[in-house]
């Protein structure tokens, strides 16, 4: 099941439509950290008064030990502004108070889900993954963590359980060895991304596979194969559709058409493959943006999708609370509607890559990209109901 | 419908109520999305015949001597008469520019309760529709065993009109799925107001009628089509409404709540009678 998913798969309310499996592991989450499984029953009623639940990707520092080509992470990195400005990033980074105070705000909000990101988040320096853990709190937050799998063990998995975390979302972007390891730009990663799932599985960890979807590939042999896999090992398949963005902005051909992206619904039918759209349970989500994910740079900047470099705001600046309603009033990211926004939407897409331009320093803040200028009016809930929101 | 039961709508300075694309014009200060649709969500004008909409509706609500209550040739030339009735007012005249697609409902399944009417008649029906010209895909409805009884109309949208109708005698007329597309849902209640008085808020009845004549209504192989409102009906929980949507290939009945920013992404229809 796909991070975006979460929330829907774990509602109460819709528990007679789950599967065993499910009922089992909402069971065990509700024995072990009733607190956050509450919160999360809790979701479906808050979206459908119009309030996001997103999932909170935190990218707390950019380290990575692999240079994908199809990064979009790459131009937040030290390695790529040293290039550019001689300069590594001179603005301010996450501490571990400021990541306390994002914890906390994020809790206040009814917020459930962190999802640690970079980068690679199990290279993380100063503060570590296990500081930043530890500050988001495990206890108040279900905690995911982004890998490219590289250091994955058996030993790793289990102190990732043992610290906190629930799930892993491990990155395979072929099923074809030589084709991933290029992809990636590291021989021998396919190799370490598949002890890594038997490492995960072995440590008693949640576990999905991630990999990025282009237009060649939709419907190629080795991505029937790759859903054969995860269908044979009963392993969720987060598709991400190739975005224009970072390393891959000047790579449209790789865009999917919706020709592509129906195609994959009709896969959803017979394999257990997901993207962030994809209905769970009878619940249509679409495009998630705010609704249901942000990303926190380590500069403290909420985008409103992984594949974006523009800000709705700076927590360090602004509640948080205030920035995803704003968001949610963005006539781009604050609607219901059922494609990617950022994969998909030509117009918006000349838009985003047109503002970001060759900016150095990313995401474009607040004002200089999404401004108060694309607000929409709302239908409140308290108009419809006479219910005060809260 | 004649022309004199239709009181003449107010032009406006482009010549009539709605645009190139058929879509309502928005007033000033109305809650849409935009004043002017890009139509990246769309609809394409499906193809039909009223002879295969006849046939089709006869099989899948398995109605033998449907000829018996009206034939195709009645149908037609009822929907003809509606559709010149329509272009002869020049207000109005701008709705047959959108997609259109007529529909025939019939006295034999109509109800006490619109909701038991869908559940166990029209959405059975328009699924067996749909998968018969689309084989391979899949129409559902996510509210299977839950309508009956769940959505009253709402009073002041004309809705009130279509369904004693329904009860009593053949309704035939046409459906205008984009229309009101990026309309809130609650001013698409409104806008009905300054909309002339042959002019109804489209429902579930015969946007189910719709679609089991005419199944490919939202079948877009390069571009996303409009979730379509049936906002002339409205859930007991006021959060809610209930609409048609395609899923990929595939067709879905469901609800969701309309709660937030106003969506590009729905779209209200008008519906004529005659």
């Amino acid at each position: 099941m796909s991070l975006a998913l979460e929330a829907a798969a774990l509602n109460g309310d819709l528990a007679d439509s789950l599967s065993e499996a499910e009922k089992k592991k909402r069971g065990d989450l509700a024995r072990r950290k009733p607190y956050i499984a509450a919160k999360l029953a809790a979701n479906k009623e808050r979206q459908e008064n119009g309030f996001p639940t997103p999932v909170i990707r935190l990218a707390a520092n950019m380290l990575c030990n692999f240079q994908c080509d199809h990064c979009c992470a790459e131009h937040y990195m030290d390695r790529h502004l040293v290039k550019l400005t001689s300069k590594p990033e001179q603005r301010h980074q996450l501490d571990l108070n400021d990541i306390r105070e994002l914890s906390r705000q994020a809790d206040e909000y009814g917020l459930a889900r962190f999802v640690m990101t970079g980068g690679e988040p199990l290279v993380m320096r100063d503060p570590s993954f296990e500081e930043v853990v530890a500050a988001v709190d495990p206890d108040k937050h279900y905690v995911i963590t982004d890998t490219n799998g590289w250091f994955l063990d058996p030993e790793k998995a289990r102190h990732l359980k043992s610290i906190g975390v629930e799930k892993v979302q491990l990155s395979l972007d072929s099923y074809i060895e030589a084709e991933h390891d290029d992809f990636r730009n590291k021989p021998g990663s396919y190799k370490r991304v598949m002890k890594a799932i038997d490492a995960s599985f072995d440590a008693g960890l949640n576990l999905i596979l991630s990999t990025c979807l282009v237009h060649a590939r939709v419907r190629s042999e080795e991505f029937k194969n790759l859903c054969d896999f995860s269908k044979r090992r009963g392993i969720g398949l987060y598709v991400t559709y190739a975005k224009p963005v970072g390393s891959c902005k000047d790579h449209l051909e790789w865009l999917i058409t919706k020709d592509d992206a129906d195609y994959l619904r009709e896969l959803e039918k017979e394999y257990p493959v997901f993207t962030h759209m994809t209905p769970s349970y009878g619940m249509f989500q679409g495009c998630i943006t705010v609704k249901g994910i942000i990303t926190v740079t380590s500069t403290g900047e909420i985008v409103p999708c992984p594949y974006m470099d523009m800000s709705i705001g700076n927590y360090l600046k602004e509640p948080l609370k205030v920035i995803l309603e704003r968001g949610m009033r963005n006539k781009w990211l604050g609607p219901h509607r059922p494609d990617c926004l950022i994969g998909e939407d030509r117009e918006f897409i000349k838009f985003h890559n047109d503002t970001v331009g060759d900016r150095v320093l990313l995401p474009v803040p607040y004002g200089e990209g999404f401004s108060d200028a694309d607000l929409l009016p709302m239908i409140s809930l308290d108009k419809l109901t006479g219910v005060t929101a809260g | 419908m004649s022309t004199s039961t239709m009181p003449s709508s107010r032009p406006t300075a482009t010549g009539g109520l709605f645009d190139a694309r058929g879509r309502l014009v928005p007033a000033d200060g109305e809650l849409v999305y935009s004043q002017v649709d890009r139509r990246y969500f769309s609809l394409a004008q499906p193809a039909f015949t009223f002879p295969g909409v006849h046939a089709a509706v006869a099989k899948h609500l398995g109605i033998a001597d449907l000829d018996r209550l009206i034939s195709a040739a009645q149908f037609e030339r009822r929907c003809e008469a509606s559709r010149q009735a329509v272009l002869s007012d020049p207000g109005l005249a701008g709705l047959f520019r959108g997609v259109h697609v007529p529909f025939v409902l019939l006295p034999a399944t109509a109800r006490a309760d619109i909701g038991d009417e869908l559940d166990t008649v029209l959405l059975p029906a328009v699924t067996t529709s749909y998968v018969e010209k689309m084989p391979g895909f899949e129409c559902r409805n996510y509210l299977q065993g839950q309508l009956a009884g769940s959505i009253p109309v709402v009073p002041g949208v004309r809705y009130e009109r279509l369904v004693a109708s329904h009860a009593k005698q053949v309704v035939t007329g046409w459906y205008f799925p984009g229309a009101l597309a990026g309309y809130a849902i609650p001013e698409q209640r409104r806008v009905i107001r300054r909309l002339p008085e042959a002019v109804s808020l489209s429902g579930p009845l015969e946007a189910a009628m719709a679609f089991m004549g005419t199944p490919d209504i939202l079948m877009r192989i390069d571009n996303y089509p409009s979730l379509l409102a049936l906002s002339a009906v409205q859930p007991h929980d006021p959060r809610h409404f209930h609409f048609f949507e395609a899923y990929g290939w595939n067709l879905t009945y469901n609800q969701r709540s309309m709660v937030g920013a106003v969506s590009e992404y729905f779209s209200g229809g008008l519906t004529v009678c005659g």
